[in-house]
C-alpha cells in the first residue's frame, strides 16, 4: 500500500494506470501535466511518482528534475512511447537525471504493478 | 806589137796639119783617145785632191800639188790636141804646152830636194814594227790612261760631291726662308745672316752684320739679361732652346722658337754660336685658334655630353621602366598562367573558330587529356561518341551571352562525369567573337553527395514521421493493452470475453512490436549501451544463428586481432545480426554461406564527404556477407526504408530499418554492397571506444597530468582537428603554437622555443611528420616529439622502428593526450621501439 502520483497528459492512460494500481491496493493521485504534478508532489508527498516524459506545459524531464530536487529518495518511474524530437533519448536522459526506472509504452499493467512492487520493496 | 808599130808608123801620112783632118778614122780615133786620156788625166788630180783632203798628215803636199797640176795640164793638152784637129787653135795649145812644160819642170826640180827626206821615210816593215811597238806603247799608255782616268773620275766625283755638298748647304742656308740662321761670334755679334733671317727679322746683311744679337730681344728681356744668359747656357750645355717674344726691325714682335748652339773647334775652343730662329707666331696663333677651337669644342662636347648624359639617364630610366613594365607584364602573365592552372576547376579557352588555346591543369587531371593533346586534337575529344548533342549545345552556348549548361561527359578512362559548363564568349570591339572561356564545374561528387544527402534526409524524414506516429500509437496501444488486461482480470471467468479480449490483446501487442521497430528505425528506442568486445558477442550469437538458419547454410566467422572495443546495446546488436543473417538465409533458398567478419577500419575525410553521416576516425567493422542472389541498385537504394520489403507477406519491411536506426543511434554507419547473382555484403561500422581508460584519468588543471606552462607546437593539416587539439592542450595548461604543415612548423621552430612537437604523420607536401620530427630534433636536440596519426601504429612499422618517437593514434581522448604528453615531457615515455 503506497501513495503513488501519476503524471500523464493522456486521460485514458491515467485512468488505465489508476485502475491497475488501485486494484493493486495502492492509493493513486493523478496529475494532468508536470506543473500540476509538482504541486501535487509537494502537497500529497507520495511514496512514488510515475511520470510520462512527453507532455505539454512542462516536459517530463523537467518535472522529474524538479521532483528529484525536492526529494532525493522518492522512486520515480519515467515512461514514454517515444519522442517526437530527433536524437534525444528521453528515457535515457530521464534515467540519468534521477528516474529510478524507465518503462516504454505500451506496457502491460501487470508489468507496471510488478515494477512498482519491486521499487517499493525494502531490498531495493 | 803590130798595133804599137802602127801607132808609131809615120809612112803615108802627112804631118798633123795635112792628113789628120780628113782621115775620119784616124781623126776620130785620135780625138777619142785624146779625150779618154784627158778624162783620165783630169781624174787623177781630183783623186789626189780627195786623198790630200782626207789625209792631212801626208807630208810633201807641194810635190803633190805640182804633180797634180802637171797631170791636169797634160790632160788639157790632150783635149786641145783633139780639138785642133778640127779647130786650128794652136796658140792656145801651145800655151798649155808651155804651162805644162813649166810645171813638169818645176815638179822634176822639186822631186830632188825632197828625195832624201822621202828616202828617210820608213819602209813598210819598219813601219809595221814601229806600228807594233807603237801599238804596245799605245796599249800600255791606254791602260795607264784608263787607270788615271778612273782615278781622275773618282777624284772628279769626290770633288764634284764636295762642291755639290758645299753648294747645296750654301743654297740651303740661303734658301731657307722659314728659319733665320745666323752665326754669332763669342760675344754674340752677328757674323752671318741668311735669307730667312732677313725675311723674319727684316734686316739686310749690311744692316745687321757686326751688330749684337740682343737687338732681337724685347726691352724687358734685355733688361732681364736674357740674351747673355742664353749664350752662357749654350756655352755650358752646348745648346740653348727657348721660345718667346722677339722684335723685328720694324719693332713688331713675333713669337720665336730659338735654338743657340755653341760652335767649338777641334781643340774645344769656343768659336762662336749658331743661332736658328723660327717664327712661330702663325703657329702660335693657329695653336691659340686651335686651343680656342678645342676649348669651344670641349665646351660643346661637355654640353653635348651633359645632354647625352641626361638623355642616357632618361633612356636608362625609360629602359628600367620598360624592363620593370616587362617584368611586371611577365610576372602578370606567369601569375595569370599560374592562376589559370591553380584553378580547382578545369578551364578551357578556345578561339573564335573553336581551336583550343588553353586547357588548365585541373582539366588534365579531371579528363585525362593533356593541353597538348587538346590543342592538337581539338576539344571534340572531350565529347566522344554520342557527344554530338553536347557539342551542338556547346556551340550554341558559345555563340550567345554567358550561360550555363549541364551535361554528362566521360573522362578518358571512361568515368562518367556530371558537369556544369559556364560558357563565356569574349568579343572583339567590332563584335566578332574573340575567344570562348569555358569553366567546367565537376558536379559528379556533388551529385553523389546530394543523392546521399537526399537519401539521408528521406530516411530522416521517415524517421521523424514514424517516430511521431509511434509515440502516439504507443500511447493508444498502451491504453488498449492496459484496459484489455484489466478487463480480463475483472471478468476472469467469462471465457468468451477472455477469448475475444485475448485476440484483441494479441493484435495490440503486434501493433506494439511494430511501433517498437519503427522507434528503433527512428532512433528513439531506449538503448542500454555497454562496452563490447565484438569477438565475444559474435561468438555468442552465432550459436543461436546457426540453429536458426538450418543445415543448408554455413556460417563462417573471422576476427581480426586489432579490432577495437565498441560501446553499443548488445541486445540490439544481436537483434541486428540476427536480422541480417535472416535476410541472408532468405536470399539463399538453395543454401549457401554467410560470412561474419570483424576488422579495424579507418574512415577518412574522403569517405566522410561522400557519406555525410560519418565522422572520420577509427571504427570496428562487422561485415555480413552472403552468397545469395544479390539486389538491384534500385532495391539497394530503398532497403532501409520502413515497410519496404521484397519478401511479400513474409516480411514486415522493418528489419533493416531497425538495423539502420540502431546503427545511427549507436554513432555508427551501415552500408550495403550487392551484385546480382553474386551476393550481398552489409558493413556495420561502430566507432572505437576509449571510454574505460578515460575514466581513470585525472584531468583537473592542477592534477598530475596537467601542463606546467610548457610550449607545444601542434602541427596538423586538418583545421578542425587542429582546433580541437589546441583547445585540449590549452585546457590542460600548455602554451600552444600551431602550424598547418611541415614548412610552417619549421618557421615557427626557428623563431620560438618549443618544448614539444606534436605532429600529424601524414601531411601534404614533401615534409611529413617523420621528416619534420627528424629535422627538429637534429637542429634542436632538446625538443621532445609525439607523432599522431589516423592510421594505427602498425601502419608505420618500418618508419617507426629507427625513430624514438611515440605515436598517438587518432581518434584519441583528451586523457590519452594528456597522459602521453606528460610522460614524454617528464622523460618517462614508453617508446615504441623500446
Amino acid at each position: 500500500m503506497a501513495k503513488i502520483l501519476i503524471i500523464d497528459d493522456d486521460p485514458g492512460f491515467r485512468k488505465m494506470i489508476d485502475l491497475a494500481l488501485t486494484r493493486a491496493n495502492h492509493e493513486v493521485i493523478v496529475a494532468k501535466d508536470g506543473v500540476e504534478g509538482v504541486e501535487r508532489f509537494k502537497v500529497d508527498a507520495p511514496d512514488m511518482v510515475i511520470s510520462d516524459i512527453v507532455m505539454p506545459e512542462k516536459e517530463g524531464i523537467e518535472t522529474i528534475r524538479e521532483i528529484r530536487a525536492l526529494s532525493q529518495s522518492v522512486p520515480i518511474v519515467a515512461m514514454s512511447g517515444g519522442g517526437a524530437n530527433v536524437g534525444l533519448q528521453y528515457l535515457d536522459v530521464a534515467h540519468k537525471l534521477g528516474a529510478s526506472e524507465i518503462i516504454s509504452k505500451p506496457f502491460r499493467p501487470s508489468e507496471l504493478v510488478a515494477l512498482v512492487k519491486q521499487l517499493l520493496s525494502p531490498q531495493t | 806589137m803590130r798595133a804599137i808599130k802602127e801607132l808609131f808608123d809615120t809612112g803615108g801620112f802627112s804631118p798633123h796639119g795635112f792628113c789628120l783632118a780628113w782621115d775620119q778614122f784616124l781623126i776620130w780615133t785620135g780625138a777619142i783617145s785624146d779625150s779618154v786620156i784627158a778624162i783620165a788625166y783630169f781624174s787623177i788630180p781630183i783623186a789626189l785632191a780627195v786623198f790630200l783632203v782626207k789625209r792631212r798628215d801626208i807630208i810633201f803636199p807641194s810635190v803633190f800639188f805640182l804633180f797634180g797640176t802637171f797631170i791636169l795640164l797634160c790632160g788639157a793638152t790632150h783635149v786641145l790636141g783633139a780639138v785642133t784637129v778640127w779647130f786650128p787653135i794652136y796658140r792656145l795649145e801651145t800655151t798649155f804646152k808651155v804651162l805644162t812644160a813649166t810645171v813638169s819642170l818645176a815638179t822634176a826640180i822639186m822631186l830632188w830636194p825632197v828625195m832624201p827626206r822621202a828616202l828617210a821615210l820608213p819602209n813598210l816593215t819598219t813601219l809595221r814594227n814601229m806600228n807594233h811597238a807603237l801599238a804596245n806603247e799605245v796599249e800600255q799608255r791606254g791602260q795607264a790612261e784608263k787607270l788615271q782616268r778612273s782615278a781622275n773620275e773618282k777624284l772628279q766625283a769626290q770633288s764634284t760631291e764636295r762642291d755639290w755638298s758645299e753648294q747645296r748647304f750654301k743654297l740651303l742656308v740661303e734658301a731657307v726662308a722659314n728659319y733665320a740662321i745666323l752665326m754669332l761670334d763669342n760675344a754674340g755679334v752677328v757674323t752671318s745672316w741668311n735669307t730667312g733671317a732677313e725675311r723674319i727679322k727684316g734686316y739686310k746683311d749690311s744692316e745687321i752684320l757686326g751688330e749684337h744679337f740682343s737687338r732681337f730681344y724685347t726691352e724687358e728681356d734685355v733688361a732681364a739679361g736674357k740674351p747673355q744668359r742664353a749664350l752662357d747656357i749654350a756655352a755650358i750645355q752646348g745648346r740653348f732652346e727657348d721660345e718667346g717674344w722677339r722684335v723685328r726691325k720694324d719693332s713688331s714682335r713675333f713669337w720665336a722658337s730659338v735654338v743657340i748652339t755653341a760652335l767649338r773647334g777641334a781643340d774645344g775652343q769656343l768659336l762662336g754660336y749658331g743661332k736658328v730662329t723660327r717664327d712661330l707666331t702663325e703657329r702660335r696663333r693657329m695653336q691659340q685658334v686651335l686651343t680656342d677651337a678645342n676649348a669651344a669644342l670641349e665646351a660643346r662636347v661637355l654640353e653635348r655630353t651633359k645632354s647625352l648624359t641626361t638623355l642616357t639617364a632618361r633612356l636608362e630610366a625609360e629602359i628600367l621602366e620598360r624592363t620593370a613594365a616587362e617584368e611586371t607584364r611577365r610576372e602578370a602573365t606567369e601569375l595569370l598562367e599560374a592562376t589559370f592552372d591553380s584553378a580547382p576547376f578545369p578551364l578551357l579557352v578556345t578561339n573564335g573558330v573553336g581551336d583550343v588555346l588553353m586547357w588548365s591543369k585541373a582539366g588534365e587531371t579531371l579528363f585525362g587529356f593533356s593541353e597538348q593533346e587538346l590543342i592538337a586534337g581539338g576539344a571534340v575529344q572531350l565529347v566522344p561518341g554520342g557527344g554530338d548533342e553536347g557539342l551542338s549545345r556547346l556551340r550554341e552556348a558559345a555563340r550567345s551571352a554567358p550561360r550555363q549548361l549541364e551535361l554528362q561527359l566521360a573522362s578518358r578512362a571512361g568515368r562518367a562525369l556530371d558537369l556544369r559548363l559556364h560558357v563565356t564568349p569574349l568579343f572583339q570591339p567590332d563584335g566578332t567573337r574573340r575567344a570562348t572561356v569555358t569553366m567546367v564545374e565537376d558536379l559528379t561528387q556533388k551529385k553523389l553527395v546530394e543523392a546521399q544527402l537526399r537519401q539521408s534526409q528521406k530516411m530522416e524524414a521517415i524517421g521523424t514521421l514514424t517516430g511521431g506516429m509511434a509515440h502516439d500509437f504507443n500511447n493508444h496501444l498502451g491504453i488498449i493493452i492496459g484496459n484489455l488486461d484489466l478487463l480480463r482480470e475483472t471478468r476472469r471467468d467469462d471465457l468468451e470475453l477472455n477469448e475475444l479480449t485475448g485476440e484483441a490483446l494479441d493484435a495490440a501487442m503486434r501493433g506494439a512490436d511494430l511501433t517498437r521497430s519503427l522507434l528503433a528505425f527512428a532512433r528513439r528506442q531506449p538503448l542500454r549501451p555497454t562496452r563490447l568486445e565484438l569477438d565475444i558477442l559474435i561468438g555468442g550469437v552465432v550459436k543461436l544463428l546457426s540453429r536458426m538458419v538450418g543445415d543448408d547454410i554455413e556460417i563462417d566467422v573471422t576476427h581480426a586481432d586489432n579490432v577495437c572495443a565498441i560501446v553499443a546495446d548488445p541486445a540490439q546488436l544481436e537483434a541486428s545480426l540476427t536480422n541480417l543473417v535472416t535476410n541472408a538465409r532468405d536470399a539463399m533458398p538453395q543454401g549457401g554461406k554467410v560470412t561474419i567478419s570483424t576488422s579495424h577500419r579507418q574512415l577518412d575525410k574522403d569517405y566522410a564527404v561522400v557519406n555525410s553521416d560519418v565522422l572520420p576516425g577509427s571504427y570496428a567493422l562487422i561485415e555480413v556477407t552472403d552468397s545469395g542472389h544479390g539486389m538491384t541498385p534500385e532495391v539497394q537504394s530503398r532497403i532501409f526504408e520502413p515497410f519496404f520489403t521484397t519478401k511479400d507477406e513474409r516480411g514486415t519491411g522493418l528489419g533493416l530499418s531497425m538495423v539502420f536506426g540502431f546503427m545511427k543511434q549507436s554513432g555508427g554507419h551501415i552500408s550495403v554492397y550487392s551484385e546480382l547473382g553474386v551476393g550481398t555484403t552489409f558493413r556495420l561500422y561502430f566507432p572505437c571506444s576509449n571510454a574505460p581508460e578515460d575514466r581513470q584519468l585525472d584531468l583537473r588543471p592542477d592534477g598530475p597530468l596537467a601542463g606546467k606552462g610548457e610550449t607545444i607546437l601542434a602541427v596538423e593539416d586538418n583545421i578542425s582537428l587542429r582546433r580541437i587539439v589546441v583547445r585540449q592542450l590549452r585546457a590542460l595548461g600548455y602554451q600552444v603554437l600551431e602550424a598547418n604543415d611541415g614548412p610552417e612548423a619549421l618557421v615557427t621552430l626557428e623563431s620560438q622555443k618549443i618544448d614539444l612537437l606534436f605532429t600529424d604523420v601524414v601531411m601534404p607536401g614533401k615534409i611529413d611528420g617523420f621528416a619534420l620530427a627528424d629535422a627538429a630534433v637534429a637542429r634542436w636536440p632538446g625538443v621532445k616529439v609525439i607523432l599522431t596519426s589516423g592510421f594505427p601504429q602498425s601502419r608505420f612499422t618500418d618508419a617507426m622502428k629507427p625513430r624514438p618517437y611515440p605515436l598517438l593514434s587518432k581518434p584519441y581522448r583528451k586523457g590519452n593526450l594528456a597522459q602521453m604528453i606528460r610522460s614524454v615531457l617528464d622523460g618517462n615515455a614508453e617508446l615504441p621501439n623500446s
